[in-house]
């Protein structure tokens, strides 16, 4: 990997952190840049394949489909898996289930990034709470700008020395073990395909709130597997679903019928 | 929190308040920067401590400004104000905002609203909305986004999903976001109260119904589980084998998915498996189904190649 190149990676890892705010905040940064789908494309077109890049992005995606960071805590972290783990594997020439192992490898690694960043960034809050004492608002507002020193350094100049400095030690890594191991890679292939199941099981713990609703979820899965309607077909159907929901039973499951309209 | 409708300013009580301090106004372009430092700024002095308090600060930084501006003791009193905990989904919560700035106004101008109230309101929004915005967002928002572009670049590796999202979310979103601001700024205090019993958990189930169809959906189409297991019928000249992949497909397509699918969200759901704990329990469980196969080729050993899952 050329030198610019992995700046310009670890430009865009930097960008996309989650408390980056020059990409639109997480608007633009987290929710967009840091999208695996959206990573791949954009590592494709630095690296000069655009191609694999979305689909090495599409399979990471997969796992990470509905990653919620509630309160702060990061389960699991995109900005690695995102712009470590598929540049990685996109000049390792490694397949999409591969990438995968690696992406979701490396996003375990991150969460100890984040968690360092976010406890260090304490020391922040109480130089703010010293400017509130003396009356200092231009003294705050700066802080928010100060405190991009520990992002930048974490997720911009971190993944930078490790893609311009270890991309080629990674590559003949991965060429390494896949002539001596390859059953490590079968392996790995499978489990990169599997992955995914666990993101779809945490978009279901986070959305529906009782079991009875994972009917809803079998009615997408049977669309797909016996009607081979496509997943944008799903989304319309699933809005008309919800429409027809909202107005007819959502509010006899919410609202317990009220005694006094009861009528013998 | 029932005497929080005291912030409703009385008439009696604002009068005798306006003889001594001016009505304050804040115009249409201080409520937009106050929001647009926050859609950037939100998170970036984010810290387990304090959270987003830095950046709410600042987000009311032109407020207090226009409000305060002469008066150092009443910006020092502000800046403690909102330096407390604050944490919200920070695209959605900006309900939490609107208020806070409606409330500050407010207080300028005279209204008996004093710092307990206004924190009291604040975080008895910013709570309910990150668990209503995260569910809504990252939950059902996103991934219908996310599934959308995947559909669009799947087996092709187009550009166009990328795109697509790129552009689809943060138009969407910014739209959601700058509504609720002023939602929030316009209605004060009693749009919460309003906005719950309006149903707030009819919009959060209608929309957990559109987000498991889509989730259904993407799980069925990226999810590859498939077993080279095999098994043989007839007897004799008329022997077959029989691959249990087809077999399945014919019954039910993708089972082996669906039923991972299941129990990982079985574990998670009644035993409490933390993330880490369903990634391991996939390695697992493909590790089960792959090894004797694989010592059985390692090995030569034909029996165990057959007892191959995956």
């Amino acid at each position: 990997m050329q030198v610019w190149q992995a700046a310009l990676i670890g430009l865009l890892c930097y960008l996309g952190a989650l408390t980056t705010p020059w990409a639109l905040g997480t608007t633009g940064g987290w929710y967009v840049l840091t999208r695996p789908l959206v990573a791949g494309f954009l590592c494709g077109l630095i690296l000069g394949d655009v191609k694999t890049g979305v689909l090495i992005g599409i399979a990471v995606q997969g796992v990470f489909i509905a990653l919620i960071t509630p309160g702060g805590s990061v389960p699991a972290d995109l900005s690695f898996a995102s712009y470590l783990g598929i540049p990685l594997a996109l000049v390792s020439h490694a397949s999409p289930p591969v990438a995968v192992s690696l992406a979701v490898a490396l996003a375990a690694i991150g969460v100890a990034a984040w968690q360092l960043l976010s406890v260090g960034n304490a020391a922040w809050a109480h130089v703010c709470d010293r400017y509130a004492d003396e009356g200092n608002l231009a003294g705050i507002i700066r802080v928010n700008y100060l405190a991009q020193i520990g992002t930048f350094l974490l997720r911009g100049v971190l993944p930078f020395l490790v893609l311009s400095l270890g991309s080629g030690f990674a590559q003949s890594l991965i060429a390494f073990l896949n002539v001596q191991v390859p059953w490590l890679f079968t392996y790995l292939g499978l489990l990169g395909g599997a992955l995914p199941a666990v993101g779809i099981a945490i978009l279901l713990l986070q959305i529906a709130p009782s079991a009875r609703l994972l009917v809803w979820f079998l009615l997408g899965w049977i669309l797909v597997v016996f009607l081979k309607v496509p997943t944008v077909g799903v989304a319309v159907i699933g809005v008309l679903v919800a429409l027809i929901y909202y107005w007819y039973f959502s509010r006899m499951e919410t609202e317990p019928p009220q005694p006094q309209k009861a009528e013998a | 929190m029932s005497d929080l409708t005291l912030q409703q300013p009385d008439d009696t009580g604002h009068e005798g308040a306006a003889a001594t301090q001016t009505e304050k106004t804040l115009s249409r372009s201080d409520l937009n920067r106050a929001w647009w430092i926050w859609t950037f700024f939100n998170l970036s002095a984010f810290s387990m401590e304090r959270m987003q308090a830095p950046a709410f600060v600042y987000m009311m930084s032109p407020i207090m400004k226009r409000l305060y501006g002469d008066n150092p003791e009443e910006i020092k009193s502000a800046l403690k104000r909102h330096m407390v905990f604050f944490n919200t989904e920070p695209q959605t919560g900006v309900i939490a905002h609107g208020v806070t700035v409606a409330l500050e106004q407010q207080r300028a101008s005279g209204a008996p609203i004093n710092d307990e109230m206004i924190n009291g309101i604040k975080a008895g929004i910013m709570g309910p909305m990150a668990g209503i915005g995260d569910s809504m967002i990252p939950g059902t928002l996103i991934p219908i986004l996310l599934a959308i572009g995947i559909s669009l670049s799947q087996g092709t590796g187009s550009p166009l999903g990328p795109i697509f999202y790129i552009i689809a979310y943060p138009v969407i979103i910014l739209s959601i976001s700058y509504y609720l601001f002023m939602f929030g700024y316009r209605y004060g205090m009693s749009s919460m109260r309003e906005l719950a019993e309006a149903g707030f958990r009819r919009i959060t189930s209608s929309f957990a119904v559109l987000g498991l169809m889509v989730a259904g959906a993407i799980g069925a189409s990226i999810i590859t589980l498939v077993t080279p297991l095999t098994y043989t019928s007839g007897s004799g000249a008329s022997l077959v084998k029989v691959s249990v992949q087809t077999t399945l497909n014919t019954i039910f397509p993708q089972l082996l998915p669906l039923l991972l699918v299941v129990f990982l969200w079985w574990g998670m759901r009644r035993r409490g498996w933390p993330i880490n704990r369903a990634l391991l329990v996939t390695l697992l469980v493909i590790l089960v189904g792959y090894l004797p196969g694989l010592l059985g080729s390692i090995f030569n050993i034909p029996i165990l190649s057959a007892f191959r899952i995956f």
